[in-house]
């Protein structure tokens, strides 16, 4: 699937885009229930944790030029143990892309279109998705590269109107976070934005010619979306506060209902709502990419890819039906298995992987040649 | 069921057009790849379609981690 490179740019665009995506609807309410007012110290801790995360992530990019994830576990793993880790890799996607589409589903469907059939929703939003995986990778990010400035934008206006709401007091008193929710908080940012970069990201590696400034455009775009939501969080806090953030499940749509400028400017939440839609529809397409790769790669048929996308997004569709039974389900699973399957995905799969590639370098150099396959145990 | 029969007619007449595009390019195991998940999922729709609970993947993954979930919980990292 190389059709052409990124620029550092479009990276930076498509990192800030992915960490951004669900995050946005969930961790303001999440955060504020672990830490009241003191939810965006939370935010900024996972911010920080979450751009160390992604330098530890640069050891392994820069270390595999030229290759994607899946090509890196057949030649980190050996063939065959190489080819089930991709495909392990590629279903679980699977699972988090329908996960996803669920997300953005059942919020149009809860506070946009309540009388629009699930099924209709999805349909169309995974329409865009495999059109947008078929037209190539280079495409999207140039598509990203036109919007960026539509999310800035609508961003800036949404804080901008939202200033007269505002009560600093709401913030008060300041640090009276205990030290095990801060673990909690930082943990649960970390786990929503920055763990799946690894696998979405490493899937599209070679597309990405590596140098100096794609390391920065990963930590820079790290860094400016955490800070985008660290604003998010404190702004939601401030006007809501901390009891009504907490218990609203789309918190900051509701902060956007309150903009009111001088009695004529108002219900301007789609504004909101379109932000999301964009910066979702990116993380879906990444995600999509990422197991479309996969299954080419596990199957040998890397170079007909895309042809794949229909029957791998009516899958992604089928499962987004039913992959969150009911709203218990989804709190529950998101904060159980997800952490858990986060962890392993984002620490331990990566350090494998890290810990292979520096052996097989030291061994090619060894023996002078390129080393043999042999079992080194797949994760 | 509308639901199901209308995926089902879309998905064939894609998988049509597609399907001969790579078999006159002699792409034999992407058509087997591509035919293979394009049946799977037609399948997955028509059986909710008739009312048929499928087995969800969210719950084998809370099945295989529940160990670690709950030596997380044990250490605190995660409260359910």
């Amino acid at each position: 699937m190389n059709d052409g490179t990124l620029t550092a740019r479009q990276l930076m665009i498509l990192v800030i885009f992915f960490i951004i995506g669900t995050t946005i609807l969930v961790v303001p309410s999440t955060l504020a229930a672990e830490a009241k007012q003191g939810a965006w110290l939370l935010q900024l801790g996972g911010t920080v944790a979450g751009t160390l995360v992604l330098w530890f992530y640069m050891l392994i990019f820069k270390r595999n030029t030229e290759q994607n994830l899946f090509e890196m576990n057949e030649r980190l793993f050996g063939r065959l143990p190489g080819k089930a880790v991709s495909l392990l890799v590629a279903v679980l996607t699977i699972v988090f892309a329908s996960q996803v589409l669920f997300y953005i589903g059942s919020f149009i469907r809860t506070q946009i279109m309540p009388d629009t059939p699930m099924e209709a929703i999805h349909v169309l939003f995974m329409f865009a998705v495999v059109a947008g995986v078929k037209f190539g990778l280079v495409t999207m990010a140039r598509t990203a590269e036109i919007y960026f400035p539509w999310v800035l934008l609508l961003f800036i206006f949404f804080l901008f109107f939202i200033i007269p709401d505002i009560r600093v007091n709401q913030l008060m008193p300041l640090s009276e976070v205990e030290g095990m929710s801060f673990v909690r908080g930082t943990l649960a940012v970390v786990t929503y934005s920055y763990f799946p970069l690894f696998i979405t990201f490493a899937a599209m590696h070679r597309s990405i010619p590596w140098q100096k400034s794609m390391q920065r455009a990963y930590l820079i775009g790290g860094f400016v979306s955490g800070s985008m939501l660290v604003v998010l969080v404190l702004v939601s806090t401030m006007v809501l506060g901390p009891m009504n953030t907490a218990v609203q499940v789309y918190p900051t749509y509701v902060v956007a209902r309150k903009i009111n400028v001088g009695d004529f400017l108002q219900r301007v939440e789609v504004i909101v709502a379109f932000l999301w839609f964009i910066v979702i529809y990116f993380k879906l397409t990444l995600y999509f990419h990422a197991i479309v790769t996969g299954v080419a790669q596990t199957f040998g048929i890397a170079k007909q890819a895309k042809s794949l996308g229909v029957p791998l997004g009516l899958l992604v569709f089928v499962l987004s039906l039913y992959i969150y039974p009911n709203y218990v389900y989804l709190k529950k699973w998101d904060t159980l298995t997800w952490t858990s399957e986060s962890l392993i995905l984002g620490v331990v799969y990566p350090s494998v992987l890290l810990a292979a590639t520096i052996v097989r370098a030291k061994w090619g150099k060894k023996s002078g040649g390129q080393p043999i396959d042999s079992g080194e145990g797949a994760s | 069921m509308i639901t199901a029969s209308i995926l089902l007619g879309l998905s064939c007449l894609v998988g049509a057009v597609e399907l001969t595009r790579l078999w006159t390019k002699k792409h034999k195991r992407t058509v087997a790849v591509y035919a293979a998940v394009l049946i799977m999922g037609n399948a997955m729709i028509v059986l909710r379609g008739l009312g048929i609970a499928l087995p969800n993947p969210a719950d084998w993954l809370t099945a295989a981690l529940t160990p670690l979930n709950n030596m997380l919980l044990h250490l605190g990292l995660i409260e359910s």
